[in-house]
């Protein structure tokens, strides 16, 4: 077990040192540092809500910049593609394709959770001089707690994310059908909650049980509604945070999802040639 | 050490193409201490054979055992140092990044990992660009690179696909005397090159493919008797063309 | 291109460029500017998936520098239909921020009966996702008292804003008020009896107790008018027909407040509401 820790962390190690060193992930980073600061220009817009549009926008670009990291950063990392064949170094290694997996999601998620928590300073920074800038009334409140809530809710929904782009990688060769296959999950993962309001709301008026309900309900289990991991509007109003049950299924829940996708990520490259 | 038997290996259809055979009942050994090469045209089946060996690709069917195991598993790669043709790193990592890695992975302490490095980098003149980034490498540096991460942990078995691959005269010669060097130690050594003249001079056996078939299993002197040529690079010409006529 | 031609046809191109932009830009500065309409609020809500708020937000700063850069003079009919929309999408997209409401409150109504009842709509959105505010029921019971003369309605959300944390008493003195304009006399009566029960202060408890004993007049008119129902089968025509067979004499409620007959509804109308100076809500 410690062996295998050792070459999990070796290799997680390896794509953090290479994430770190990237001109292109710095880059990212300045930008989202920057984006957070224009959190400064962004609430002279806002008339009176300031404090709830102010920590939606850090939040929002914050979730942006995760988004990009994911969507170019990491499908370039994990994809197989003919041109880099950097697993073939890798491999030739003694670390099973199982460890190559966690390795690589370990490496990945630590620069998520890097990148995340630079944000998240800054972005407290920000809401604490807007907060100082403006009159009470604009930004009556603001609860460390959802705040902190929010950023980990952010980063779980990344990790989903990330456990879904390895295991696509694992089905599909190359780094552009696994980009667009990727964004098509999240598509349908922003897209279904909607869709399960409209029929709802058909259900409602028309007084029936529609057959569509429970098969959306289904689908729900696979494209994960991402709006429960979202406690962006807690951070500067009175909405009490969720209880802790609450709390513990939806993170629960997360972290046997990411397990799961993990799990059939290892056993696809497990069985799949690499070529 | 090393038990090819009877390996199928075809790749599946793509949208433009139909399935390819890569191997067809293609069987060879390695024992320990000796020096194999692997012969052929391009798409003989040289890199799919190191691939199979490396647990890259799966056989279709047929078995393939090193040292008694199968190449599924992982530990088995303790033992092995390869080399890939082509050098692929994550482009902004360092080559003792990559050796601290390899050494890791292979259970090594922190120490021995670290002084294995310095031999190793010394030996192929990489000391000075340790903590360069291997893109800033040329082609030359990243084989040389390629090859202190294979040596590293001291492997018996060398699995070197294409070693001289876009080397120059002075950088051939160096790996040559590397590799001969390395079987004077005893190691066992398998390797795939289209250079014939430097396969003649390094190897006790050779296996000739062509288009996923074997055509020949022995030492080269023996083909070219085989053959009826003074050379081995002669023989296994004339090897090629008796079949390509036959077909 | 003959090295010595290529500078002074670079600047040529970058004068040309020039004169071509200031052309542009003269022109569009004398058009008013255009809204168009957000795409679907569904479609943004989905395609936006975690930035929903912050597109909601957007929508609400679009218009809001759209209403900032408004012509004076110009009929708002024209942009009318598109920022109504921007309000609809922003409160879809984000229905906890406030100053959508706010600014849609501030410029919709002003436009048409339309575009008041169309203000409400957007309005009860926040109601319900504010359960706190009693800021957003107050401005749909204005529009429904104000635009659409709909008293009984306003009171409906008086009496919702009134019950929300920290309410101001007036908002359960409104509600009563125009219950009995409404014409539900009896339940503004109970209102009003609660109110003066409760009251403490002891000019509010006056004013109650003088617009009670109006309301209760009004009552008997009330009373006089279902007898006479009862005896005619229709309603009186005018009021003076309750007298003198129901009613010794029409009761006389003011100075605040003046009969209003329209048959079958009798309301208590505050004759404060309205003055010479201010002009009709209807348009």
């Amino acid at each position: 077990m410690t062996d295998t820790l050792c070459r999990i962390t070796a290799l997680a190690r390896l794509v953090l040192l290479d994430g770190l060193r990237r001109h292109a992930l710095m880059g990212l980073i300045a930008l989202s540092v920057a984006t957070q600061t224009g959190t400064l220009l962004f609430f002279d817009f806002i008339p009176r809500d300031i404090g709830r549009a102010s920590s939606d926008f850090i939040l929002s670009m914050a979730w942006l910049s995760g988004f990009i990291f994911l969507f170019f950063h990491g499908v370039q990392v994990i994809a197989l593609d003919e041109e880099r064949k950097v697993i073939y170094s890798l491999l030739a290694r003694p670390i099973s394709r199982g460890e190559y997996v966690v390795g690589i999601f370990a490496g990945l998620a630590s620069l998520l959770l890097l990148l995340n928590l630079i944000l998240c300073g800054l972005g407290y920074g920000s809401l604490m001089l807007i907060k100082q800038m403006v009159k009470p009334v604009y930004f009556s409140q603001f609860h460390l707690d959802p705040y902190l809530l929010s950023w980990f809710g952010l980063f779980s929904m990344e990790l989903m994310l990330l456990a879904v782009i390895l295991l696509f990688s694992g089905l599909v060769r190359g780094s552009f059908p696994v980009l667009l296959i990727s964004l098509s999950f999240y598509a349908i993962c922003s897209g279904l909650p909607v869709v399960r309001e409209a029929v709802a709301q058909q259900t409602a008026q028309n007084k029936e049980v529609s057959g569509l309900s429970p098969i959306l309900q289904w689908m729900t289990a696979v494209f994960p509604d991402f709006d429960r991991l979202d406690f962006k509007n807690m951070i500067a109003s009175a909405t009490p945070i969720p209880d802790a049950t609450l709390t513990l299924i939806n993170f629960g829940l997360t972290l046997s999802y990411v397990a799961i996708f993990l799990w059939l990520a290892c056993i696809v490259y497990q069985r799949r040639d690499l070529q | 050490m090393i038990i090819f038997n009877n390996i199928r290996k075809t790749y599946p259809p793509e949208i433009t193409s139909s399935p390819q055979v890569a191997l067809n009942d293609v069987s060879f050994s390695l024992t320990n201490g000796q020096t194999l090469g692997l012969i052929g045209a391009n798409g003989a089946g040289k890199s799919t054979c190191i691939k199979l060996l490396m647990d890259f690709i799966r056989p279709d069917s047929g078995t393939i055992s090193l040292q008694g195991r199968s190449p599924k598993s992982p530990e088995i790669r303790k033992h092995i140092g390869y080399l890939p043709e082509l050098a692929n790193f994550p482009a902004n990592l360092t080559a003792l990044d990559m050796l601290r890695f390899a050494g890791a992975t292979c259970g090594m302490q922190t120490a021995a990992i670290r002084t294995a490095s310095e031999k190793w980098l010394r030996r192929l003149g990489l000391w000075e660009d340790r903590k360069r980034p291997l893109r800033n490498y040329s082609k030359g540096m990243q084989q040389r690179a390629n090859f202190a991460i294979a040596l590293l942990n001291d492997p018996e078995l060398l699995i070197l696909d294409e070693p001289m691959s876009g080397l120059d005269p002075i950088g051939r010669a160096d790996i040559l005397a590397l590799i001969a060097d390395l079987k004077a130690q005893g190691r066992t050594i398998l390797f795939c090159s289209h250079i014939l003249e430097d396969v003649d001079r390094l190897v006790d056996r050779v296996v000739v493919l062509h288009k996923g078939q074997k055509l020949f299993e022995g030492p080269p002197r023996s083909l070219a008797e085989q053959q009826h040529c003074p050379t081995l690079v002669e023989g296994y010409l004339d090897l090629v063309q008796q079949v390509t006529k036959n077909d | 291109m003959k090295a010595s031609l290529q500078w002074p046809f670079f600047i040529l191109l970058l004068v040309c460029y020039g004169t071509l932009f200031s052309l542009q830009e003269n022109r569009f500065s004398k058009v008013d500017q255009q809204l168009s309409h957000p795409a679907p609020p569904k479609i943004q809500k989905a395609a936006l998936g975690y930035l929903r708020q912050l597109g909601g937000e957007m929508q609400f700063i679009k218009a809001s520098v759209f209403c900032g850069g408004l012509r004076p003079g110009r009929d708002p009919k024209e942009y009318a239909e598109p920022l109504a929309r921007h309000f609809a999408a922003a409160v879809t997209l984000h229905p906890h921020f406030i100053d959508s409401y706010f600014l849609c409150q501030a410029t919709l109504p002003y436009i048409s009966n339309e575009y008041a009842k169309y203000t409400n709509t957007i309005l009860a959105e926040g109601i319900a996702a504010l359960p706190d505010n009693l800021v957003l029921p107050f401005f749909a019971g204005f529009n429904h008292f104000y635009f659409l003369s709909e008293p009984l309605e306003a009171a409906r959300l008086f009496r919702l804003a009134a019950q929300r944390l920290n309410a101001p008493p007036i908002l359960e003195h409104l509600a009563n008020i125009l219950t009995a304009e409404g014409g539900n006399i009896h339940a503004a009566l109970i209102g009003l009896r609660n109110m003066h029960a409760a009251e403490k202060d002891a000019r509010r408890k006056l004013m109650y107790a003088e617009e009670i004993a109006a309301f209760e007049k009004a009552a008997t008119v009330l009373n006089a008018i279902k007898h006479y129902e009862q005896t005619t089968g229709q309603p009186p025509a005018r009021l003076e027909n309750l007298v003198p067979g129901y009613l010794t004499a029409l009761p006389n409620v003011g100075p605040i407040f003046k009969l209003e007959w329209q048959p079958p509804h009798l309301g208590v109308i505050r004759l404060a509401r309205r003055t010479a100076a201010q002009p009709s809500p209807k348009h």
